[in-house]
């Protein structure tokens, strides 16, 4: 036995051959059984009512960043090095996902309403002493804007998003007249251009901001009876219309001021951007959902990912796509956002197949309680437990939403 | 000139492809993999998302890159050596006609003296 141990008195030739055809069988019967080691029960993340285990825990480690001002300083010093909008949208992700947690377990609320003042409370008063430079990245300051006065509806609408998740949940007076300034202001800029259209960068419109604020001012509409319909159907006239991939028929990511195409659909945008239109136009959501499960996400051997780009549009690795894997095309940012998507319109296959990639390559840390992924950071974290708890939001603007 | 190919070819033999050093080699990757967690490697993965300590980003991309590569050798490519490595072990026992169970005299693959074993 030892001989064939070590394999000795086989010729070099078998030898070589049998070590291949081993490898070559191993490869084979291992690499289809991995996921089975990392396919998680989708019960344990996703609740119909209440809050599954993994998502408390997830919400957990949130809320400990929050309490304990010397961890949160650590990870805002990590985020805003690399990008000040993470430390800005991981605000809004963990707003919207305390506030859907406030609705599934309504004795807890207080507490999670708490930290949502906490969290737009300080918001407000960053954008008022720093300006909304502080939350956008560098090359904001570069040129002006082409509107003036400038104004970002990356910040508008997400500040919007926040106050109006707020006052949903509870309609606390001091936030009623901020949030239908904001409201007014993201109208105002967005009409001033013939395309309804507005800048979040100079010359730069993206489509993930835009429909944020249309799903804000539907928001709106259900909390102050308000009626913005033609706006949002002449929006959306438009963007069908000039704002389309046409190979793909997916909404694109970006544009100039004048409605040149800058960039076509990315993942980092649409599955956001699918889960937002739920509010403004129903069957047109489902229909940038369907068309981007065909078009960016890839399943292989058990597990799922999200590409950034679909095959018709190849873009430059950013900030948003977070790395890709060269090869599959496999992106942090769009594979993130899918589980907003894929939550949102309760496709189960998919999450299974998201979550199993979640734990085989996003190397999970649970400490007391909490879970995070190491390979993320608190906005991917936050967006991931938005996902897990999203839904009762959505579902009251529409109950609450005029006829 | 063909000696030396003979040599580089029987310790290539000896040293990679034999069942005791597919085995070593799984070893290796689980040990290096195991190490790098207890050193707390796992916390510089964030160059995963993009996300780096902004006072040491070259170190942490490094120590974040070789833990990730460890992890997923020690998933992915370990098992693979494992099972090949029996597979291996099987075809060579069955090429030896079912024979050789205590027929060498010593280990001469390389692999123990690697993995701190005797090596005759």
């Amino acid at each position: 036995m030892r001989t064939a141990f070590t394999g000795e008195g086989t010729p070099f030739g078998r030898r070589l051959l049998v070590c291949l055809g081993s490898l070559a069988v191993a490869t084979g019967l291992w690499l289809p059984c991995v996921h089975l080691f990392f396919t998680p029960d989708v019960e344990v993340w996703f609740a119909e009512a209440g809050m599954a285990p993994r998502a408390k825990a997830l919400a957990a480690w949130q809320l400990r960043g929050w309490r304990r001002p010397e961890l949160r300083r650590a990870e805002l010093r990590k985020m805003r090095g690399n990008n000040a909008e993470w430390d800005f949208m991981g605000r809004t992700f963990l707003v919207l996902a305390l506030a859907n947690m406030a609705e599934r377990e309504p004795p807890a609320a207080p507490e999670y309403l708490d930290i949502v003042d906490a969290i737009v409370d300080e918001t407000l008063r960053l954008e008022a002493e720093r300006g909304m430079y502080h939350f956008l990245m560098d090359y904001a300051t570069g040129r002006p804007y082409v509107a003036q006065p400038a104004r970002s509806l990356f910040i508008d609408g997400e500040i919007a998003l926040m106050l109006g998740a707020r006052r949903l949940v509870e309609d606390e007076p001091r936030y009623r007249r901020p949030f239908r300034k904001r409201i007014s202001a993201i109208v105002a800029s967005m009409s001033r251009s013939p395309l309804l259209t507005a800048e979040s960068y100079p010359d730069e419109c993206w489509m993930f901001d835009h429909v944020n604020a249309l799903a804000a001012i539907r928001i709106g509409d259900a909390l102050d009876g308000t009626d913005h319909s033609e706006f949002i159907r002449r929006w959306l006239r438009t963007a069908k219309k000039r704002l389309t991939h046409d190979e793909t028929g997916l909404l694109i990511s970006s544009w100039f001021y004048d409605g040149t195409h800058k960039q076509g659909p990315e993942g980092s945008t649409i599955w956001m951007v699918a889960h937002a239109l739920q509010l403004v136009d129903p069957a047109f959501a489902r229909d940038q959902y369907e068309r981007a499960e065909r078009e960016l996400v890839e399943r292989v051997l058990g597990f799922a990912y999200a590409r950034e780009w679909p095959d018709s549009w190849q873009g430059l690795m950013d900030i948003d796509s977070g790395p890709i894997i060269p090869g599959v095309g496999a992106s942090a940012g769009s594979s993130g956002l899918a589980f907003v998507g894929a939550s949102a319109f309760g496709d189960r296959p998919l999450l299974r197949g998201l979550l199993t990639s979640l734990d085989f390559a996003a190397f999970p840390v649970e400490r007391a309680g909490g879970l995070r992924y190491a390979a993320s950071n608190q906005v991917g974290d936050a967006v991931l437990l938005y996902a897990t708890v999203q839904g009762p939001l959505w579902r009251k603007v529409r109950q609450e939403l005029p006829r | 000139m063909r000696a030396a190919w003979r040599r580089v070819r029987r310790a290539f033999a000896r040293k990679v492809l034999s069942p005791k050093c597919l085995l070593f080699e799984a070893g290796w990757l689980w040990l290096g993999f195991g190490v790098a967690h207890a050193c707390g490697l796992r916390r510089y993965v964030g160059i995963i998302s993009g996300t780096l300590e902004p006072a040491h980003p070259t170190g942490c991309a490094v120590w974040g890159a070789m833990y990730a590569a460890l992890y997923f050798a020690a998933v992915l490519l370990a098992p693979i050596l494992l099972i090949s490595s029996g597979l291996a072990l099987g075809c060579h026992w069955l090429l030896a006609g079912g024979r050789g169970v205590g027929s060498a005299g010593g280990d001469s693959s390389g692999c123990g003296a690697a993995a701190g074993g005797q090596n005759a």
